[in-house]
């Protein structure tokens, strides 16, 4: 696996590496979030966006 | 001479420097259900959109497979029999809003004309509805629905469900854009 870094967070989910977009199932997984440490991330890819040029998934949890 | 130069250039450059809102995570449900049977209809929560504040133009696109139905079956055939969401994964919307000045809207809702093309199943509908707009901090809303009918892409739907499944499938959308940096 490779380690991707979380570029950016919102109130629904977390960008990885500027293209990877993953929405979370629930948005109380977003306080597991900590600038030093790793996380192990699972979820539904659903397709590419190519309005935003960006690869999502949904349902994702915070392990 | 120099100044209606310099005015000319900065109306160019303001015209050219389009400012973009978007949304990731709109919301888009449908219901097709009928009175006495069971509730035929769906959310995707996962709806990209983008609107170009100075030109009003707007695009969207949803992954068929991200509609959530309570029934897990009813998802199933949904995606397998009846939108085929392996061969066609996307539904998207290109269109454009008549009159739109993103500094007219407020935070009282403001209805203007959408239109636009919507593809699903990969064919083309021309889609036109009355959409509400409206600012809450400093996000832009837009809220609106439209009606559209299976056979419009193509969608049979099989003679012993017919009558559970509504002709006219209501779309209803709600998103909260926010500002591309």
């Amino acid at each position: 696996m490779y380690p991707e870094t979380v570029t950016t967070i919102d109130d629904k989910g977390i960008m990885l590496s500027s293209k990877i977009y993953c929405q979370l199932k629930q948005v109380t997984d977003l306080q597991k979030i900590n600038p030093s440490n790793n996380i192990s991330i699972k979820g539904r890819i659903i397709g590419y966006d190519d309005l935003l040029e960006e690869l999502k998934l949904d349902q994702c949890i915070i392990q | 001479m120099k100044k209606i130069a310099l005015i000319l250039f900065l109306l160019i450059s303001f015209s050219t420097f389009a400012q973009k809102y978007f949304t990731k995570t709109g919301n888009t449900q449908f219901k097709a259900s009928v009175e006495a049977f069971e509730p035929v209809e769906a959310t995707n929560n996962s709806t990209t959109a983008i609107i170009n504040i100075n030109s009003g133009e707007i695009a969207s696109l949803l992954f068929v497979k991200a509609f959530n139905f309570r029934v897990a079956l009813m998802q199933e055939h949904f995606n397998e029999n009846y939108m085929d969401s392996s061969t066609f994964p996307k539904a998207t919307f290109k269109g454009s809003i008549s009159d739109f000045n993103f500094s007219n809207i407020s935070s009282t809702e403001k209805k203007l004309l959408l239109k636009g093309i919507l593809t699903v199943r990969g064919v083309e509908k021309e889609i036109e509805t009355l959409a509400t707009f409206s600012k809450k901090e400093d996000k832009l809303l837009m809220v609106t629905s439209f009606g559209v009918k299976p056979e419009d892409f193509n969608i049979k739907i099989p003679k012993i469900v017919s009558s559970k499944i509504a002709g006219t499938i209501n779309i209803s959308l709600a998103y909260e854009f926010i500002k591309k940096k």
